[in-house]
């Protein structure tokens, strides 16, 4: 007898004693490795091993080491990788409805941006979740502007621009092209090549990569206009995210919040330092007149007939209540 | 005492003060000279105690920069500083904060942030060591003059202009992010391209091209080329005498047989560029092995110049291999 309490209580000792094996969470990044945003995420990794007891640890696979965000994606979809930050692109592959919240000219202030991300970005979540994945959080990080190789203020100025967009997306090439630009779709490596041959003469980023890619230097006129917020989001696996105790989720999922406040304020500043930069280095900033706005948000907000509709990128119903929604905010 | 015999020791005085600051001065060009010679710069690279040189380094760069003030005009002196600089900040700070473990993150990120201060240090020396040499030849690089101030290099330069590049590019990899240092990388990208075509014999320089294939943006290399056609001329008959198309990872390949064989397989650095730069980035796993066991197979006796850098790059190599699993998404 005493050896069969001693034998259970050896089994109980061993089963409480011994930790929940502790799960890794493979995550892809495009941060290059040893910048500010890849500190951030190793400290958020920290912070979710410290909340869970060391139950969740993250491995960051920095870089893109992981692939661009269509192959981090398959490889989420495969179990290969855990968790991924994705860009505005990665995240309407997933879900495309998304795409709305990003199409050029749909936001015109920060205020509405944060609007939108507070109360109309969590209606996708259930489309994630049916599609295997989930938004921690969404993230952003500036805006992208147009930047041409002479002084375009007005809608018919750039026309007569050849305007690069990226090959990879392939919605904006068709809403661009609707809108009846000169679109030359170009891969973002051979963009720089590409404005000094002349086979483009304009492109819209953020500052911080037209800086930092020098492509401003050939395109040096930049429309004082936000074109459209620059997003992304920290996706996990919906099964990686049921693996870890429920009991944890909240706090991880505040911790990521947090990191995204982080992102994007060091991302406030880099486009900050970026237009510096630029100022210095020859930047003409082309101011609008009101009239001029108007007309490019007229222009731009007229052209969504490719892109919104039955069968096409954005469903009528969520644009529609996108719409409701940013318009009671104006 | 009469008015001549105070003029006679006043004018003594004089003389001594102005002999001893003579004597001083040439002793400093003598300890300068020493230093900044190859049996200087030996007794560092050539060390088998890394941990020693770590501690004795940021005392003897301070040596290196007292002796620099007082001469300031000496421009091997400004190199070899700046080179030291270089050095200490890429092998003794940089590259242990790349091998600190990922919750080590504050500490890994003042180390980068200090690297990048002491590699900012040893580029300006090094740059200030090319204008004493080449009067204008900043000026020429700031306002974007690119063929003038790589014309004003010559072969001698071939070294101190690699080393400027190498801190240049050091100082943008410490941190990825900073604008400012990304729109003058296309500086250290035509620094190095001169070196290169200055001497192309060194294997170091064909190991930080390796690096330029596969880590520069295009866009960088693309400014270059644009603003010095002399470089973009050079390169393209450079790659086109070797048989090499404009495919970056050719060319990195290239770049790595040049080094191996530059250095008669006797540098571990080539090969844990090519695994950490080219392995990594394909995710292949074999590779990756074969070129870092490659790298610790070198007998670091073999070169007793280089032995310092052999210990180093082994270490990085083998914790390079420890940590393979932080690299690779398959399961190991």
């Amino acid at each position: 007898m005493m050896k069969k309490v001693g034998f259970l209580l050896l089994v109980f000792t061993i089963a409480f004693a011994a930790p929940l094996s502790a799960l890794t969470i493979k995550l892809g990044s495009p941060f290059p490795e040893g910048s500010a945003w890849d500190t951030t995420l190793k400290r958020m990794a920290a912070e979710w091993k410290n909340i869970s007891g060391g139950q969740v640890r993250m491995r960051i696979y920095p870089g893109g080491v992981a692939g661009d965000d269509r192959d981090m994606i398959r490889k989420m979809r495969f179990g290969q990788l855990d968790a991924a930050v994705l860009t505005t692109f990665g995240l309407k592959t997933i879900v495309p409805n998304t795409f709305v919240m990003t199409l050029p000219g749909i936001l015109q202030s920060e205020e509405e941006l944060d609007r939108v991300l507070a109360d109309f970005a969590p209606l996708f979540d259930d489309d994630f979740v049916r599609e295997g994945f989930r938004v921690l959080t969404w993230s952003k990080s500036g805006w992208a502007y147009f930047y041409a190789k002479k002084p375009s203020v007005t809608t018919d100025q750039m026309r007569t621009e050849k305007l690069a967009v990226t090959s990879t997306d392939e919605e904006l090439a068709a809403n661009f092209k609707a809108l009846r630009f000169n679109v030359v779709p170009t891969s973002m490596n051979e963009l720089m090549v590409s404005l000094q041959s002349g086979m483009v003469s304009a492109f819209y980023a953020p500052p911080m990569a037209a800086a930092s890619y020098q492509w401003f230097s050939q395109a040096p006129y930049m429309i004082d206009l936000p074109l459209a917020p620059v997003l992304g989001g920290f996706v996990i696996s919906e099964r990686t995210w049921q693996r870890i105790p429920e009991n944890f989720h909240a706090e991880l999922k505040a911790a990521i919040e947090d990191v995204a406040r982080d992102f994007y304020l060091e991302s406030e500043r880099l486009n900050q330092e970026a237009l510096d930069v630029m100022n210095r280095n020859g930047l003409h900033r082309e101011s609008l007149t009101e009239a001029q706005k108007k007309e490019w948000f007229d222009t731009l907000t007229g052209g969504y007939s490719l892109v919104v509709g039955d069968g096409k990128w954005i469903d009528d119903d969520v644009y529609e209540d996108f719409m409701f929604h940013v318009n009671g905010l104006r | 005492m009469n008015k001549g015999r105070w003029f006679i020791l006043l004018l003594l005085g004089s003389l001594l003060l102005v002999s001893c600051r003579t004597l001083e001065k040439k002793a400093i060009r003598s300890v300068a000279d020493m230093l900044s010679s190859p049996d200087g710069a030996g007794a560092i690279t050539s060390d088998d105690d890394p941990q020693l040189i770590a501690d004795a380094l940021p005392l003897a760069l301070k040596i290196y920069e007292i002796l620099l003030a007082q001469d300031p005009k000496n421009d091997e002196l400004a190199a070899a500083t700046g080179k030291n600089f270089a050095m200490y900040s890429g092998g003794f700070i940089l590259l242990p904060a790349d091998m600190m473990d990922d919750e080590m993150w504050e500490e890994a990120a003042e180390a980068r942030s200090r690297a990048k201060k002491l590699f900012r240090r040893g580029r300006d020396y090094l740059l200030s060591a090319l204008d004493l040499r080449h009067e204008g030849f900043l000026a020429s690089l700031d306002s974007g003059d690119y063929d003038t101030a790589a014309a004003m290099l010559e072969t001698e330069d071939a070294d101190a202009a690699y080393w400027a590049g190498l801190a240049w590019l050091g100082m943008a990899s410490t941190d990825p992010l900073d604008v400012e240092v990304l729109t003058t990388v296309d500086k250290a990208a035509l620094l190095m391209y001169r070196s290169m075509e200055l001497d192309d014999s060194p294997a170091g320089i064909h190991d930080m091209m390796i690096q330029l294939q596969v880590s520069l943006p295009s866009s960088v290399l693309a400014t270059m080329r644009e603003r010095s056609p002399l470089t973009a001329n050079y390169m393209d008959g450079y790659y086109e005498s070797a048989g090499i198309g404009t495919n970056p990872r050719d060319r990195a390949v290239f770049h790595f047989e040049r080094a191996v064989s530059l250095s008669n397989g006797l540098e571990p650095s080539p090969y844990i560029t090519m695994a950490s730069a080219v392995s990594v980035k394909e995710q292949d796993v074999e590779s990756f092995r074969t070129y870092l066991n490659a790298a610790l197979a070198i007998d670091p006796e073999e070169n007793p110049d280089t032995r310092l850098m052999t210990l180093i790059y082994q270490d990085k190599a083998q914790w390079l291999l420890d940590h393979i699993e932080e690299f690779f998404l398959v399961d190991f």
